[in-house]
């Protein structure tokens, strides 16, 4: 657990372009679309900008959802960095945090015909390191460049 | 995203093309939803032109394929992309659904209505 940026990522809070805005799922594609306009230029793989917008899409999809329980009155905040080697990305939001802990395995057989509950899974999946802050209510994602896609895991 | 949707008896075939916006998942989930009843209860759901889908895009297909079941029918998924199929199985619901090479397979598996091809039901 941890205050801002993992020490682990390599990066300091200086090094962030920050993004605050509304608790809206529309609000949120202009900033995505930034950020992979962004990765395309860099010259990222297709591979490592799908890992990276499925990322980003869920851990925004959460904190607007379940974090901000879909309050208009709440804002997310988005900072990342963007460099030749990797991408760091934060979403936090304004609600009470989660224990991870107390998620359920959405793969495991009981859990795999309930509609949702994947976002986390997939976040671990695609991304090489996935922290929060100590409330929970802040996500980081690393992807590096030169990682290679993780192996599907089968139980 | 595209969504196309026909009718072919029994069963509503739904062709996916582009990105699911991330703003976009609660329309497909409403849209997908009304499809599936008594006298349609099979979905065909053609993948191959699918090039994007979150978590919530997911959880609305496997959604579907739970009210396909209560009316006795199934959901197909027709030749998605391998990083589409890869999404699949990290997420562990490939197991869930038939997937198929062809559209013309799935069609006839809706009308089979059996196992076949690559996945149980």
């Amino acid at each position: 657990m941890h205050r801002s940026v993992p020490d682990e990522f390599g990066v300091r809070d200086g090094d962030l372009v920050e993004i605050v805005l509304p608790n809206d799922l529309r609000a949120v594609r202009p900033p995505e679309e930034q950020i992979m306009r962004e990765l395309l230029q860099r010259r990222y793989s297709d591979e490592c900008r799908f890992a990276i917008r499925l990322a980003l899409e869920e851990a925004l999809t959460n904190a607007v959802r379940h974090g901000n329980r879909n309050d208009a009155s709440k804002r997310l905040r988005i900072r990342y960095h963007i460099s030749p080697k990797r991408v760091i990305i934060a979403v936090r939001d304004e609600g009470a945090g989660f224990r991870l802990d107390r998620v359920a395995d959405p793969t495991k057989q009981e859990n795999l015909e309930r509609p949702s509950g994947r976002g986390i899974m997939l976040m671990n999946a695609y991304m090489t390191k996935v922290r929060y802050n100590e409330t929970g209510n802040e996500v980081w994602l690393l992807k590096e460049r030169a990682a290679r896609a993780k192996p599907v895991s089968r139980k | 995203m595209q969504f196309a949707v026909r009718q072919d008896g029994p069963t509503h075939v739904v062709t996916l093309a582009g990105d699911l916006q991330i703003d976009e998942g609660t329309q497909f989930h409403r849209r997908l939803a009304g499809l599936v009843g008594p006298a349609a209860p099979h979905l065909v759901l053609d993948l191959s032109g699918l090039e994007f889908i979150n978590s919530e895009g997911l959880a609305a297909i496997v959604e579907s394929r739970g009210t396909a079941r209560q009316f006795g029918g199934a959901v197909h998924l027709v030749n998605p992309k391998p990083h589409i199929e890869r999404l699949l199985k990290v997420a562990h619901i490939d197991r869930l659904f038939f997937i198929h090479r062809t559209l013309e397979a799935a069609l006839a598996a809706t009308g089979a209505a059996k196992p076949n091809d690559r996945n149980p039901g």
